[in-house]
């Protein structure tokens, strides 16, 4: 009878503590149901079927396909980004950045992007916030094609250079050509792309860390050094104030290992 | 003026009275005069189980009394909490519960079945008190092994349980006790092969026990319904209270709510060095993206790893095993060891089960990049 009561009685006691944190959570879940639309998990099946319930339009699609993104279920994302492109060609803009930053695929993000650029040939569309010629720079970027890629990426920034001025022109777009001018062994190229770069935005990790690359590549070490130290700080700094894996640009990826493996590299006599 | 507010009128015109008749008389005069829908509402309500996604349900092992004289009570089934108490009431469709106000059409209740919310939709059971005497079932069902149509349940003398798929074979292990609620009696399973805490396994209320079997009401794994337990044998000191398969640690597993991917971090760059570093071999044709998706549990055994293979285009392609193997391997030796995975959000919380995908673009056998 005694060992019967200790089974009885012992659980209830390891119990309380779980239980009143279950019906803590019940309680708040109660109160998350008074909502109709509460859209935190984008990649459940209810979400999918809730896009299936909305008016057709491209924007609707396209995030249908970014449910299947989100799943990891890329070839059915797939086919809803050409199904969405052939119902509604604008979406070629966004379809093809999606296929580039999600699927990191080159080919059929250049098709999308070719696509959506032939609609205006006379004229740069944005997609997003980048104009299509910068997402294509970004793409001929990713197949090792340099030369195309400055090109598309001097679509993109010399007309604003020529009308507004540089300092009108996002920071990021300067790091991209500076990425490229390097590869072509450019470097002086590329460190006039990092100081432009730098004026508008003078505490990027990112244009310091590639500035460091330059520096190195036309020898000037110490100040190579003293780049790449100020790239720790201000990726340090970016971190302290950002969610884990978030980068100051999703297109041009940092990781601090670059940065201590390059710092660690200058040291090496 | 509202139930709550007829319900001080009232209490003042019982006062004196005798406490027994003054309770009759207010449950029958609310019954009569409460709105269809409170009328439809009224009552006590057994958690049956959250809807997380469509084919995803986590049990709930709560439950809701909604008294016909306004007070709302909202417990655990198995009396592991001290329940909240507070008011309840409805107006022009509008349901109030305790402070939560929610628009009409979002708690219903048909046949039996109450569901709160379209979100997350908490379906809860009506429940009839059936009388029982909680000793006399603990005699009889601890110590043996008993089967339902669908699953074999071994409930050991020491607390420990285990529930085996008739159809799978795969056995997981937990802790069981019974509970009283009112005069009922509930079979109660929960945790996981390690310990208690870890969410429940469908509450089950004994309605009858005979030395043959035992009957329960509750979820089914099709519906709300009743489930009978055919008595097997007795269980013998060779019957082992552990898992003969990978288990995840919480009973609510569904992988989109523990999913975590390589996204942009640090880990990304260190998993892509390591694979793309060392010069591999070369095979020509093996291109596409090969997807492998495992789980980690808490204490970091792995398990349910499942491998896609897709061609440049998207569609279904089987991937040499000398490609995939490695991959696989690098996930189960490099990836499902990193204890840095299962770390809980909050400091001084347990560690989580984790759904982890890998997505790797390959050319030629060679891989290129680690889907974000």
């Amino acid at each position: 009878m005694r060992t019967l009561l200790i089974l009885l009685l012992l659980p209830l006691t390891a119990l309380a503590q779980y239980g009143e944190r279950y019906l803590e959570s019940s309680a708040w879940l109660l109160a998350q149901n008074r909502a109709t639309r509460f859209g935190f998990a984008y990649n459940t099946k209810r979400e999918a079927a809730r896009w299936d319930t909305i008016t057709a339009t491209g924007e609707n699609y396209r995030f249908r396909a970014l449910n299947h993104v989100w799943q990891y279920e890329y070839e059915r994302a797939a086919e809803w980004f050409e199904k969405t492109t052939a119902l509604f060609p604008e979406e070629h803009g966004a379809a093809g950045e999606f296929y580039l930053r999600f699927i990191c695929d080159p080919i059929r993000a250049l098709r999308h992007l070719d696509a959506f650029d032939a609609r205006t040939p006379t004229f740069d569309d944005m997609v997003n916030h980048n104009p299509v010629s910068y997402l294509r720079g970004l793409t001929f970027r990713y197949l090792n094609d340099h030369q195309k890629a400055i090109e598309q990426f001097s679509k993109a920034i010399d007309p604003l250079v020529d009308k507004h001025g540089a300092e009108w022109v996002n920071y990021r777009h300067f790091i991209s050509r500076a990425v490229s001018y390097l590869a072509l062994n450019q470097p002086e190229k590329a460190l006039a792309d990092l100081d432009k770069a730098n004026k508008n935005y003078g505490q990027s990790a990112l244009v310091q860390y590639h500035r460091g690359r330059v520096l190195q590549q036309l020898g000037r070490v110490t100040e190579a050094r003293t780049a790449f130290q100020d790239a720790s700080f201000f990726f340090k700094a970016y971190r302290a104030n950002h969610y884990e894996g978030t980068q100051e640009d999703e297109f041009n990826l940092l990781y601090e290992a670059q940065i201590d493996e390059a710092l660690a590299a200058l040291k090496k006599p | 003026m509202n139930t709550v507010d007829w319900l001080i009128v009232l209490k003042g015109y019982m006062k004196g009275k005798s406490l027994w008749i003054g309770i009759f008389y207010c449950a029958a005069f609310f019954m009569y005069t409460l709105p269809s829908t409170a009328q439809q509402l009224a009552g006590t309500w057994i958690g049956v189980h959250t809807e997380w996604d469509i084919d995803d349900f986590c049990p709930l092992p709560t439950y809701l009394k909604l008294d016909a004289d306004g007070s709302y009570t909202l417990g655990m089934a198995d009396g592991s909490a001290s329940p909240i108490q507070t008011t309840w009431a409805v107006q022009n469709d509008t349901v109030r519960l305790d402070t939560v106000h929610y628009a009409p059409g979002l708690v219903t209740a048909e046949n039996g079945l109450l569901r709160i919310g379209k979100l997350y939709p908490m379906v809860f059971r009506q429940f009839t008190d059936i009388a029982l005497d909680s000793a006399l079932v603990h005699n009889q069902l601890v110590g043996r092994v008993w089967q339902s149509d669908s699953s074999t349940v071994a409930l050991f003398a020491d607390g420990r349980a285990t529930i085996e798929s008739r159809r799978t074979k795969q056995r997981t292990a937990h802790f069981w006790r019974l509970a009283r609620f009112g005069m009922s009696v509930f079979l109660a399973i929960r945790g996981n092969q390690y310990n208690r805490d870890a969410g429940y396994k469908p509450l089950w209320q004994v309605i009858e026990t005979k030395p043959n079997g035992f009957w329960v009401v509750g979820w089914t794994g099709r519906a709300v319904g009743t489930e009978t337990f055919r008595f097997i044998r007795v269980i013998t000191p060779a019957d082992l209270a552990e898992p003969n398969t990978f288990q995840t640690c919480t009973n609510c597993f569904t992988r989109a709510f523990f999913a975590i991917s390589p996204g942009r971090s640090a880990r990304r760059y260190e998993m892509l060095q390591r694979l793309t570093k060392q010069e591999k071999p070369v095979f020509p044709g093996q291109s596409g993206l090969v997807r492998i998706a495992f789980v980690v549990n808490c204490r970091g055994e792995s398990g349910h790893y499942e491998l896609t293979g897709l061609d440049t285009d998207y569609c279904p392609k089987p991937f040499d095993t000398r490609v995939t193997d490695p991959l696989l391997t690098f996930c189960r030796n490099y990836v499902a060891t990193d204890a840095t995975l299962r770390e809980p959000n909050r400091p001084g919380d347990r560690p989580d089960d984790v759904a982890i995908t890998l997505t790797f673009r390959l050319i030629d056998g060679r891989v290129t990049d680690l889907l974000p």
